[in-house]
Parts: structure tokens; C-alpha cells; sequence
């Protein structure tokens, strides 16, 4: 046997392989068959043994786009667009759009404190890179993204409305938000094994965010002196982002883009390095 | 690679491991000693994880799970851990499997490793067996190719027939310990950790894993297992560790350290046995007398005076009682009986049947009296009663009698026989002449 497996432990993970992102990759490369069944099991586990299993991921979504149609679509006739330049129908697939994009990052946030305590015996009984788990989580919220997003071109293409030639930058979108999501997934399972209180503050703190983030409104209608404030949250620029190539057959804005990618570079490698250098103490925490 | 390299012929390497768990008031400390730890991947050893040592202490005190442990595991070698609850026997384990991280020391370790913490953790009660299987052996390190290739054998020790493609909240108990057991030895690993696996699953089952241990450690997988039953340590192992609250007792043959166990066994038992005598003097129930002279100390000893309550069939044990005279009187007698679980009398005598030289005590004075003996009784418990009266029996003037003081109990030994007696049989065998016979 040669030294390759010899293992030493505890050895901290150095900040190298935390800090460069193509190590980062190849540390979950190596992981692939791990993370795929972790991801697998995330999947299919959360509605095993449920009579109509995976068709809920579609019931669900469904459902939320049926009320928010009638509710802000018929009864309180809010728009994106000026006056006039705006359909109904318009209206309703852009606020479901943006209501899929700001639930994949509220189904991260609020899971993401619970993680760890939802595997105690992963934790304390079984070796397992314990990072693989947000991968899973985030993974699974982005199935959900993926089928409510293919709901929402089907009823484009069904009602008529259609999906604009700017539809494809979505997926550029969907980098940043993978890596936010990843990074604040990674923080709060790390953070909410040794502050429990935090668990009670996700939910609260995802209605909140839910308004905040320019998903039944256009960033343009907000006050001048709010703006700036708004602004500071990534998620809104992430939601009017999308709505606007997904629907509103707009171009993607390079720059927000730009900065939306700095930004969430950043909170991914923050959230992966805490996540990494404090799972030592995990253990004693569950 | 690393400073202290591993020597070939080792595959474990437990160097100074401490855990200490840290008390903690609240969890705004616990909030900031891991986000200072976090800033600065501080090492524990160096100035500022001393000085953070030191403000935690001051917080509250620490529990020490392991102090300064440290030995190795050869190839091929399989070490019994065995200890009391709380010894620190999981922790350990824990921390050379990896789930856990000493608060000093390290281990160092070669080739892939089983651990079987918990037997079944980790499995998804929603997913099959098969599925199960599969996440299971991933998580063991195998390939996509290899858990393919191994699947076959894995359902063929498992046992568990068609239940392999049903969800696993249908299975009984021991089928899903027989699918991770399963899972982990088929693997392959170099080194296998058992937390006392084999306590659970059926004797079949037992018996089956056991020998499929032996076979294991003829192919050279090196194994590490706890478990507090003292028998099966001498039954599989080649060697045995003693801990006891954290520290390395012994580390030895697996015979001489099972005897040591046994024998904190018995110490541990006589100090419940003392409290629960405690209680029964507070009730007052099955204490009687005039108390003109009074029990103070009824201990029960090994031939080399330490207190015990777990003896080998045949082993020599003492029974000190001291009575305190109130009064001066002429002649006190003092006897024992041990009776068994059942309440049979089994044996008794006294000063008087022995026909000691009479003695006349004066108040206060204190007199010892020592019953020597072999304990030739069979396995189970028994309880002894002390008495100290005038004459032959206490019916004639009870001083003091106290009913099962103390209960100790006898292990089974090598060659096994029924009964409460041990008598000391000697036995041959030879086959009869035609002629002898006629």
C-alpha cells in the first residue's frame, strides 16, 4: 500500500482548496458518485411513499400560478410594464417566472438550517464529506426549478403569449443563483447546528425577502431614495433579470450580470470555506 | 508527506487523542468560540488555542470523553475495546472512523475503512434495500463498477430473499442490521470499525457475522471493535484494550484484560451494591435487633483485600464484618448465610459453630471477624445476610441482623455445570474390556 491512503486526521482543509474555484470543482468531481446518489435520494426521497409522487412537483407550482393569476392578475391588475404595453396573460407568466426563481432560493434558504440537524446520523455515524448535502438540497430545489420553469413554457406556448429569442440567457441567470444558493445553504447548515435560533428566523426572514425582491413589482416602481437599499439584494436583480429575457423578450443587462456573478462568487466561496472549516465541530453539535 | 510517518506493518496509529467536551452555558459562547475558531484555523495546541482553552475553562469545566489515548493497530490484527458505559469506547471509535474530531492528538490510519457506528445509519426507510445497498457502498468508497460486481455477494450474506427490493421501513430490526453488516464486510475495507454490532440480529446471524469476522481477519483486514461483553473480546481478538472514563487501563492479551474488566466489573457493582444498603438503612426494613452491638463495616473481598462482587467458580473470597459493641457482652456470635436469587439457604456458619475462643468485648471496642472461603457455587447472584446474636442461632438474643447487605455474584467458568454447588468433580473415561464387563 503506498502512502496515498494514509489519512490524518483531524487535518484542516487548506485555504487553497477552499479559495480556487477549479478546486473547489474537482473536489466534487471526485465526489461525483456521492453527490449523485445524495441528490438522488433528495429527489425521489421527498415523495416516496406518497400516492402521486413526483407529479406533486408539478401540482404544487401549478397551484401557486392559478392563485397568483387570479389574485394579482384579475383582482389587483398590477403590472410590470406601463400601462398598456403589458397583457394579462404577460403578467401572470412573468410574476410565475419570477415567483419560480425566488422559491428555489426560498427552498435553500429554509432548508438550508435544518440540514445537518436532518441528518444527524450522517454527522455523527457515518463518514461522509458532509458538503455533498447542499449539493443534494440545492439540487433538488433546482429539479423543482426545471419543472416549474418547463410549466411555464408549456403555458407560454399554449396560451399564445410565447417565449421571447432572449429565453436561452436564463441559463446564464442560473449561475449566479446556483452559487448563491449553494454558498447561503453552506453558511446556514454550518451556522444553524451552533445557532439554533436561526432555524425560526429563515422562515420569517423568506416572507420578507419574498416582498422585498421585486417579484410582484418592477425594480423601476420602487422610490428613488429606496432604491439604493433595494439594490443591495442580489435576489431582486436576479428576478427582474429572468422576467425580462424569460418573458419580456428584453436583453440580458451585461453589467448586472457582471456584478451579480462577483457577488455570488463571493458568498459561495465564503459559505463553502465556513461550511468546510467548522464541520470538525459538527459532530459535537447535533 | 506527513512528519511521523506510518511504519509499514501499521494501519491504525491513535497518537495522545483527547476529547473534551466542552460544557457550555450558552450557545452565544458556543457562537463565539466558533467563529474565533473559524477566523483563525487555530491549532488547539498553539498560543492562541491555549489561551481559548484557558477562557473556556473558566466558563466551565470540561468532560474529558478520552484523555491521552494512544496505541496501534498492526495489519491484520483485531483489537477488542471493551470498558463501562461512558468509558469512552464510541468516542474513540468515532474519532479513528473520522465522524469526530479529538480535541488533541491525532490518528493516522491506512486504506479504506468500514465503520459500522451504527448498524443501519444512513439507510433511507423510503428505499429499497437494493438502493439502500448501493448509497451505502458509496458511501464506503466503492465504484459505480464495483458495487455492480459486489451487489450479488452483498444480497447473498444479507439473507433477506425478496425484502431486497422492498422500501426498508418493511423489514424487521435484525434485517436491517444483517443489510449493513452485510454491506460493510463486503466491501473489502482494510479496516473494519464494529460499535457493538454484534449485540443485535438474531444468534444465527451472530454466529454467521462472527465467523465471517475470523475469515475477514485471515485475509488480513485489520479490525476494531467495542463491545462490553468480555467473551466475545476473548473469543475473536488478539488483543484487547481496557478504558476506563477515557484513559488507556490496559492494553494486553485479551484474556488478562477481560479479567481486569470483570474485576471493575464487580468494584463498580459494589459501590450500587453500598448505596443500595444505604437506602435499605434508611427504610429499616430488613434490619432488626437490640443493637447492643452493631454492624459498622460488611465488606465483601478478594484474596488480595480489595472489595469485589464478581468471583470465579472456586474463587477465594473474605467477608469482613466489624461490630461495634454498645454494651459490653459476653461471648457475641457473629455469622453470615448466602443464600440465592430464589432466597434457598445455601450456606451460613458463625463464630459459634466454629467454636472460637469466647471473648469478652468492652463497650466501644471494635471486633473483627473474617470468614475465609472458596466460593464453590454456580454462576448467578447471591445475597448475603450478617447477624451477630448470643449463642448457637440469633433466635436465642438478636444483637443486630441485616438481611442481604450485600449481593455479589459468581461468573461462569470454563467448564460449565448446573446447579449452585461446585463440587470439585475429577473425571475419567475409558471403554470397558469384554472382560470387565462380563
Amino acid at each position: 500500500m503506498n502512502d496515498a491512503t494514509l489519512r490524518v486526521h483531524p487535518r484542516p482543509v487548506p485555504w487553497r482548496d477552499l479559495l480556487l474555484p477549479w478546486r473547489v470543482l474537482a473536489h466534487f468531481y471526485a465526489h461525483r458518485q456521492l453527490a449523485w446518489q445524495f441528490v438522488r435520494r433528495e429527489v425521489l426521497g421527498r415523495y416516496r411513499g406518497s400516492a402521486l409522487g413526483l407529479l406533486w412537483s408539478f401540482i404544487t407550482p401549478l397551484l401557486m400560478l392559478s392563485i397568483y393569476a387570479v389574485v394579482f392578475g384579475m383582482l389587483f391588475e398590477t403590472r410590470y410594464e406601463p400601462a398598456g404595453a403589458e397583457s394579462g396573460m404577460q403578467y401572470v407568466l412573468a410574476l410565475f417566472c419570477s415567483l419560480n426563481l425566488f422559491h428555489f432560493f426560498g427552498e435553500a434558504l429554509n432548508r438550508a438550517p435544518r440540514l445537518m440537524l436532518d441528518h444527524p446520523n450522517f454527522v455523527s455515524r457515518v463518514v461522509v464529506p458532509l458538503e455533498v448535502f447542499g449539493i443534494a438540497a440545492v439540487s433538488a430545489a433546482s429539479v423543482h426549478l426545471m419543472i416549474s420553469m418547463s410549466l411555464l413554457v408549456a403555458a407560454a406556448l399554449a396560451t399564445g403569449v410565447g417565449i421571447p429569442p432572449t429565453a436561452p440567457y436564463l441559463l446564464l441567470l442560473l449561475l449566479p443563483l446556483l452559487m448563491l444558493s449553494l454558498g447561503i445553504t453552506w453558511l446556514l447548515s454550518s451556522a444553524g447546528l451552533f445557532v439554533r435560533d436561526i432555524q425560526a428566523l429563515t422562515q420569517p426572514l423568506t416572507t420578507v425577502l419574498m416582498f422585498v425582491s421585486a417579484v410582484f413589482y418592477p425594480l423601476s416602481r420602487v422610490p428613488e431614495y429606496l432604491q439604493g437599499w433595494f439594490l443591495l439584494n442580489p435576489i431582486a436583480l436576479l428576478v427582474e433579470q429572468s422576467r425580462r429575457v424569460m418573458v419580456q423578450g428584453h436583453a440580458l443587462d451585461w453589467p448586472t450580470w457582471g456584478l451579480l456573478m462577483a457577488v455570488s462568487l463571493v458568498v459561495f466561496h465564503l459559505g463553502y470555506s465556513f461550511f468546510m472549516r467548522t464541520k470538525h465541530l459538527f459532530a459535537d453539535r447535533i | 508527506m506527513s512528519p511521523n510517518p506510518l511504519p509499514d506493518d501499521v494501519v491504525i496509529r491513535v497518537e495522545t487523542v483527547s476529547k473534551r467536551y466542552m460544557m457550555w452555558d450558552s450557545t452565544l459562547h458556543v457562537a463565539r468560540y466558533a467563529a474565533a475558531c473559524c477566523a483563525c484555523g487555530i491549532a488547539p495546541d498553539g498560543a492562541v488555542g491555549t489561551r481559548l482553552a484557558r477562557w473556556r475553562q473558566s466558563l466551565r469545566p470540561d468532560f474529558h470523553a478520552l484523555d491521552g489515548v494512544s496505541f496501534d493497530v498492526g495489519r491484520g490484527q483485531c483489537v477488542g475495546v471493551i470498558g463501562v458505559n461512558g468509558a469512552g469506547k464510541s468516542t474513540l471509535l468515532q474519532i479513528i472512523a473520522g465522524t469526530l474530531t479529538p480535541t488533541r492528538g491525532r490518528v493516522l490510519t491506512r486504506g479504506r475503512i468500514a465503520a459500522l457506528l451504527e448498524l443501519g445509519a444512513g439507510f433511507h426507510p423510503e428505499f429499497t434495500g437494493r438502493e439502500n445497498a448501493v448509497l451505502n457502498a458509496t458511501i464506503l468508497g466503492l465504484s459505480k463498477d464495483e458495487i455492480a460486481e459486489r451487489l450479488p455477494a452483498i444480497e447473498a450474506f444479507a439473507e433477506i430473499g425478496e425484502f431486497m427490493d422492498r422500501p426498508l421501513k418493511t423489514y424487521s430490526s435484525g434485517m436491517a442490521v444483517r443489510l449493513a453488516f452485510s454491506v460493510a464486510t463486503q466491501v473489502r475495507p482494510d479496516i473494519l470499525i464494529v460499535d457493538e454490532a454484534l449485540s443485535v440480529g438474531d444468534a444465527y446471524f451472530q454466529h454467521k457475522s462472527t465467523r465471517h469476522m475470523r475469515e475477514l481477519r485471515e485475509r488480513g483486514v485489520s479490525m476494531l471493535f467495542v463491545s462490553h461483553m468480555g467473551e466475545i473480546v476473548k473469543n475473536l481478538c488478539d488483543r484487547a484494550l481496557l478504558l476506563h472514563r477515557g484513559r488507556l487501563l490496559t492494553d494486553g492479551p485479551p484474556g488478562i484484560v477481560v479479567d481486569r474488566y470483570h474485576g471493575m466489573l464487580a468494584q463498580k457493582e459494589a459501590d450500587d451494591s453500598e448505596r443500595a444498603l444505604a437506602e435499605v438503612k434508611g427504610r429499616g426494613l430488613v434490619r432488626s435487633g437490640t443493637r447492643q452491638a452493631e454492624f459498622g463495616e460488611v465488606e465483601l473481598l478478594d484474596a488480595s483485600g480489595r472489595p469485589r462482587r464478581a468471583f470465579n467458580v472456586g474463587e477465594t473470597a473474605v467477608l469482613r464484618c466489624v461490630l461495634r459493641m454498645r454494651e459490653s457482652l459476653a461471648n457475641p456470635t457473629v455469622g453470615f448465610i448466602i443464600r440465592d436469587r430464589l432466597g434457598n439457604n445455601i450456606f451460613g456458619t458463625n463464630t459459634f459453630l466454629h467454636e472460637l475462643p469466647p471473648v469478652h468485648p468492652a463497650a466501644g471496642e471494635r471486633l473483627e471477624v473474617r470468614f475465609e472461603m472458596p466460593l464453590n457455587l454456580g454462576a448467578g447472584h447471591y445475597a448475603v445476610s450478617v447477624s451477630a446474636h448470643a449463642g448457637a442461632t440469633h433466635y436465642e438474643g438478636n444483637y443486630d441482623w441485616i438481611d442481604q447487605i450485600l449481593v455479589f455474584r459468581v461468573l461462569k467458568g470454563p467448564h460449565r455445570f448446573v446447579g449452585t454447588s461446585a463440587l470439585p468433580v475429577t473425571l475419567s473415561r475409558r471403554s470397558l474390556t469384554p472382560s470387565e464387563a462380563a
